[in-house]
């Protein structure tokens, strides 16, 4: 995380390190509401992506929320534009509400 | 003020994210850019129902799937700071412009690009390329002026 006073990224740098995620399972999400996992195995500054043994988690139809159930792809190209998160696998839980809890929090 | 000089002056702040699908992102903000993308820290990502939650230590995001963003009062106030600062450094005119010339020069595509949406890379740079051509096009009118002068 630079902190320079330009405070801009020079234009063939990507904010998001990719080359750090590589080799490594992330979660990605994308524009329509699929939910993908699998091993970064390849990307482009477009954040055009491979995936390996990539896994999509179905959605249930009505709530549209993802399921336990999941169906592979294998190894998949995933077009940038459509991607909308990216985040690394490792140290990603599910948790109870945790605003409830913190209430000092926002 | 800029909505995106708001945006660099909240990076180390925590901030909400609200996504166009309704997911929530709760995070420190890290680095962000001209698209408005945006890589998070200690996230806490809330379903769009509302039911439930995920922790995520890091997360990068889309500057097109966001939907809006709330702030901490302390990166507002940081914000009008930078502002002050940057007027101080040269006069406020050009103080405004020269923080619009930054983007331009750093972030090229992004700047022209704002107009249009993302993917116009090859029309952005034509643009760019436009305004020389057109200058080349007066130069070439005054040549065959030239060469009838000379016969």
């Amino acid at each position: 995380m630079s902190t320079s006073t330009e405070k801009t990224t020079h234009r063939k740098e990507s904010i998001l390190e990719l080359a750090k995620m590589m080799d490594t399972v992330v979660q990605v999400k994308c524009l329509g509401g699929r939910e993908l996992k699998g091993t970064l195995k390849g990307y482009d500054d477009l954040v055009n992506l491979v995936l390996e043994d990539c896994i999509e988690y179905i959605r249930d139809a009505e709530t549209q929320m993802p399921t336990d159930r999941s169906r592979k792809l294998g190894l998949a190209v995933i077009r940038g534009t459509q991607v909308s998160l990216v985040a690394p696998q490792e140290g990603a839980e599910e948790i109870a509400n945790p605003f409830v809890a913190a209430e000092d929090d926002e | 003020m800029l909505p995106l000089s708001l945006l660099r002056a909240a990076t180390g702040s925590p901030l909400l994210v609200e996504l166009k699908d309704g997911t929530t992102y709760n995070g420190r903000l890290g680095t962000c850019d001209a698209w408005m993308n945006m890589n998070l820290t200690d996230v806490i990502c809330t379903s769009a129902t509302g039911e439930r939650f995920w922790k995520l230590p890091s997360c990068y995001i889309r500057g097109s799937a966001i939907k809006y963003l709330r702030l901490s009062d302390a990166a507002l106030e940081k914000a009008v700071e930078d502002e002050k600062e940057l007027a101080q450094r040269s006069p406020a005119g050009r103080g405004g412009g020269r923080g619009r010339g930054r983007f331009d020069n750093s972030a090229g595509r992004g700047g022209r690009g704002r107009g249009r949406s993302g993917p116009s890379t090859g029309r952005g740079g034509g643009a760019g390329r436009g305004r020389t051509s057109a200058g080349r096009g007066r130069s070439g009118g005054r040549g065959p002026a030239t060469q009838t002068s000379s016969s």
